[in-house]
């Protein structure tokens, strides 16, 4: 157990060290960033101040290196458009989306877990068909056009909701069910077809024969084992949830990481979309960790494979 | 294929088999009738409209829709527009034949790329197996770790937008789905006997991915190919109407919609209808890719 949880642990650290270099290199190589500092208008010998300024004359390996010492540290630098540093920004801004993606992951839950159920219940049913359905039809529908919707129906016609911003609890209701819409197909296909398997399987039978009524078999025999799967799907959606909030966020001009994102991309306040881009992918490799692992305690054939 | 089903008169057969298809598999035919309708828009788009995308006409702006003038008698409302026109005049119908060639081209592009990509991970994973699979399953891993949108966003950043920009970090990025699936694939494959064969043959290594394995995974590859289309045209369209996709005044639906957003209070139906036609093209991706994946398990 040890073994395994520590092989994937290593695994997620040479993860982060890629993507690390990768993001170092798509916005000091790729692109510029003395002449992003330095701004529109700006002459030859302004550049080159701000490259000596800031440090960009030196070896890209030598500023990789001490951009990660500082980035391991907490540490991602000033934001050149705030003036202040990456760390406490995003940390400002965390809380918005955190509590986004929880109550959205709760919205997709609540939607997706009872139609699985009743759909694996009943095979090629009319609710199953409904339910395939649902999947199918969610998964096509742009988030930003459903936030779009949601605001022309809830809040200008029937002006029940806020259009934007992110003060109260009640600015959260409409992006929070936009976002979980956006995350529930997924859960709703997973969670059907984990269930339809353990449904099949002996123990069922035998709790089947033993007179068990239905109710009691789906909570205590079928669900606690087709939760394995979805507590892992649960966490690497809320991991696409944090980057899938960027589109609601900016609609709904809410103050979150999303929202960060979008500004400090537009105006090329590279530090932040680092620190973002890193954050986000710890997050994602933090969780699918977290889950492999307990999936590994729950189900000793994951550990020896 | 049962040998013990008897075989039927090849001329009912044939037309035995489209009904039972149409019966059988309603939502791929209906997706296929769907995309078709689209592709066979965006190819003739200007035999659709007598208008041109670009042209502004300011004494006709944000005109609706022609249904607005059949049930709720708006009287602005004319046949000459019958989707209405933009906060500029331009012809709505017009943007949105001639955008549906942009999300095509996108979707038809990346996934080509994506699908290259794809595949050579997949299939090298799943042939050779061992180191060659740790690494690919390395990179399939940190692929996934990457936040698509924040990235897509940072990168057009940096490069700048167009469409050749957009094809080329749409294809670079979404290539897991279809590593995956040709892995899985390949080792099934690659354990069979007529794979031993050709080994012992003498055939090379790169001969018996080309000619005996490649063949398998065409059907797979198609399934996961068309829904991933649909992934792709939406990330297209997200980047666009977030500014920093297809540059303006391209007829980008993306592009339409944020747009129109400006708008949301004097236009409604400016944010409706290129959000119906992006959602219907995605949702008759969905449907072709989910058919065929039926149709293969039978």
């Amino acid at each position: 157990m040890m073994v395994y949880a520590l092989k994937r642990a290593v695994l997620g650290l040479a993860i982060m060290l890629t993507i690390s270099m990768a993001v170092f290199a798509l916005t000091n190589i790729a692109s510029d960033p003395a002449i992003a500092i330095a701004g529109e208008g700006a002459t030859a010998t302004d550049v080159e101040a701000v490259r000596q300024r800031y440090g960009f004359d030196r070896p890209v390996v030598e500023r990789y290196a001490e951009w990660l010492g500082h980035a391991v540290r907490g540490d991602f630098g000033m934001s050149y458009r705030q003036q202040r540093p990456v760390a406490r920004v995003v940390l400002e801004r965390f809380p918005v989306t955190f509590t986004l993606a929880c109550l959205a992951l709760g919205f997709s839950l609540a939607l997706a877990l009872p139609l699985a159920m009743f759909a694996a219940l009943w095979p090629n049913s009319m609710i199953d068909r409904f339910a395939v359905l649902t999947a199918l039809v969610a998964q096509a529908v742009p988030t930003f056009w459903l936030s779009l919707l949601g605001i022309l129906v809830f809040s200008v016609e029937l002006g029940w909701l806020p259009v934007s911003g992110s003060t109260s609890f009640v600015h959260y209701i409409l992006p929070a069910a936009c976002l979980g819409f956006f995350a529930m197909p997924a859960i709703l296909r997973l969670t059907r077809a984990g269930l339809l398997e353990v449904l099949e399987a002996d123990y069922i039978r035998t709790a089947r024969a033993k007179g068990l009524r239905t109710p009691t078999i789906l909570v205590k025999h079928a669900l606690r084992n087709a939760i394995i799967p979805v507590v892992s799907i649960a966490s690497v959606q809320f991991g696409y949830l944090l980057s899938g909030s960027v589109i609601v966020e900016t609609i709904f001009a809410m103050q979150g990481i999303g929202y960060l994102a979008w500004e400090s991309v537009s105006s090329a306040d590279l530090p932040v979309v680092q620190a973002l881009v890193l954050v986000t992918a710890f997050f994602y490799v933090l969780l699918t960790l977290f889950a492999d692992i307990l999936n590994a305690w729950l189900d000793p054939r994951i550990r020896i494979a | 294929m049962q040998p013990s089903e008897p075989i039927p008169l090849r001329e009912t057969r044939r037309r035995g088999r489209l009904a039972r298809v149409i019966v059988e598999r309603p939502g791929l035919v209906l997706g296929m009738l769907i995309l078709g309708l689209i592709v066979l828009a965006a190819i003739f788009a200007p035999y659709l409209t007598p208008y041109d995308p670009y042209d502004q006409d300011i004494m006709s702006r944000r005109l609706p829709p022609v249904w607005n003038g059949w049930f709720l008698g708006d009287p602005q409302a004319t046949m000459a527009h019958p989707f209405g026109t933009d906060n500029v005049g331009r012809d709505y119908w017009a943007r949105l034949v001639y955008g549906a060639r942009i999300s095509l081209i996108v979707g038809f592009v990346s996934v080509a790329i994506s699908g290259f990509i794809g595949s050579v991970v997949g299939i090298s994973a799943g042939y050779f197996g061992g180191k060659v699979d740790l690494a690919a399953n390395f990179l399939i891993q940190t692929r996934l770790a990457v936040p698509v949108i924040l990235v897509a966003l940072a990168a057009v950043a940096a490069f700048g937008g167009s469409l050749q920009m957009i094809i080329l970090i749409a294809g670079l990025l979404l290539w897991d789905r279809a590593a995956v699936v040709t892995r899985t694939v390949t080792q099934q494959i690659a354990k069979r006997d007529f794979i031993k064969a050709a080994k012992a043959l003498g055939a090379s290594d790169l001969r018996i991915i080309l000619t005996e394995i490649l063949p398998n995974l065409a059907a797979p590859l198609a399934v996961i190919l068309t829904v991933e289309m649909g992934q792709v045209i939406l990330l297209e369209a997200s980047l666009s109407f977030l500014g920093l996709g297809i540059p303006p005044p391209a007829p980008s639906w993306g592009l339409m919609l944020a747009e129109a957003k400006e708008d949301i209070f004097f236009a409604p139906w400016a944010i409706a209808i290129p959000g119906a036609a992006l959602f219907l093209l995605v949702l008759s991706t969905s449907l072709v890719g989910d058919g065929l994946q039926k149709s293969r398990e039978r």
